[in-house]
């Protein structure tokens, strides 16, 4: 009899939990079927802007994919035209792992194979050292360069680069991402020059 | 009476048994988040949102909870009403979502709403469990708040991002990093401590 009971009381238990869990999930389900567009529109929004913040004379941007000569660290790859419907170059989404963690990154590659603008999308570095490295006053230094040789500490000449101080890993890290982006640019470039 | 004793709860999570610094329940995204006065406001209200969703929702359900499964059950009410939240920011407010990052979801396991739950909404009707849900989530969001002045005032040199002299003097960087967080919050419960002490001694004399 006292099994009877403990058995009907599991089974209680375990329907009550169940209802708790279902009506949850069901409360989710039609948030998500609320927010999941806006989300999505919200992130190519900031992915359009980011990539015409790179590539200043770029109107169009589409998605080319990628093939197995492109380093692992390029997530996306986007050609760009102007509103002529020119190719004006490319927009490189790379990752490059700095001193906190991952840098998410965009690098904006010309036809002649110089970079337009570098932005920084998301990144785990210092605070007040190497999150430094989204100003201007950085990233800049790259914009009109191919790929970058060395990083220095000052004074950096044609191909070099000044690091943060205080965040050569970040800079170094970030430098890496350009001439990553710069060499995928190089060949997607050179395909499309084929076309 | 019944209005007085409605207000001694919201006082009492706001100020006397403030979960920050009296309880120090919630430390990790106390320290985390409370690099920005904007940080620290929206993970303060979000986290009070939930709070008091999640106190209203299993004050109603506690007769129904069976006690042997209560904490899955609130977990699952905490976790849904969190995800919420965090797709709701998501759409709405993505610059602030994406500032708090990971600490969205991680409200989930912030001990002070399952401490409510626990200590609280199970065992007192709707109305009393809601108002100690704000009580405590302002409580909370209002900590955050002063944490994250000081820290934002002395690591960056701003407040709300305006720049109070950040362009003159060079700021303290390490109070906007992890050690300065317990430097800050250190500092502040000691002030806090000192301040209710003298206040007692007051009474007391």
């Amino acid at each position: 009899m006292s099994d009877k009971n403990n058995q009907t009381e599991i089974i209680k238990t375990g329907t009550i939990l169940f209802l708790i869990t279902a009506v949850a999930a069901f409360a989710l389900a039609i948030v998500n079927s609320v927010t999941a567009p806006v989300i999505e529109g919200n992130n190519a929004k900031k992915q359009a802007a980011a990539m015409k913040n790179v590539l200043k004379d770029a109107a169009e941007f589409s998605q080319l994919t990628l093939d197995s000569q492109i380093d692992k660290s390029v997530s996306a790859i986007y050609s760009a035209k102007n509103a002529q419907g020119d190719l004006v170059g490319v927009c490189v989404s790379v990752t490059s792992s700095g001193y906190g963690g991952d840098i998410d990154m965009i690098v904006g590659v010309s036809t002649d194979k110089k970079v337009t603008g570098v932005d920084i999308i998301s990144q785990s570095e210092t605070a007040g050292l190497g999150t430094k490295a989204a100003e201007p006053a950085f990233k800049d230094q790259y914009i009109g360069k191919g790929k970058i040789d060395k990083v220095v500490k000052s004074g950096a000449k044609e191909n070099e680069i000044d690091a943060i101080s205080g965040a050569t890993i970040t800079s170094k890290a970030v430098t890496k991402g350009v001439n990553t982006a710069v060499s995928a640019a190089e060949e997607v470039l050179a395909k499309e020059a084929l076309k | 009476m019944n209005t007085n004793k409605n207000l001694s709860v919201v006082i009492n999570g706001l100020v006397k048994e403030n979960p920050t610094f009296v309880q120090l329940l919630g430390m990790c995204p106390t320290l985390a988040v409370t690099t920005s006065l904007k940080n620290g406001l929206g993970m303060g209200l979000s986290a009070a949102a939930v709070l008091t969703a999640s106190n209203v929702l299993i004050s109603l359900l506690r007769k129904l909870i069976p006690s042997k499964v209560r904490i899955a059950a609130y977990i699952v009410i905490i976790a849904a009403f969190v995800t919420l939240v965090q797709m709701s920011l998501n759409a709405f407010f993505p610059d602030l979502a994406s500032q708090l990052g990971i600490f969205i979801p991680l409200i989930v396991v912030n001990c002070i709403i399952l401490a409510r739950a626990e200590a609280f909404a199970s065992k007192n009707d709707v109305l009393s469990s809601a108002l100690d849900g704000i009580g405590t989530g302002l409580g909370f969001t209002a900590a955050l708040c002063i944490i994250s002045t000081v820290r934002e005032f002395f690591g960056f040199g701003t407040i709300w991002g305006i720049s109070i002299y950040a362009d003159k003097i060079a700021p303290i960087a390490i109070v906007t990093m992890p050690p300065g967080g317990f430097i800050v919050l250190g500092l502040l419960i000691a002030l806090i401590n000192y301040i209710a002490a003298k206040r007692k001694g007051d009474k007391a004399s």
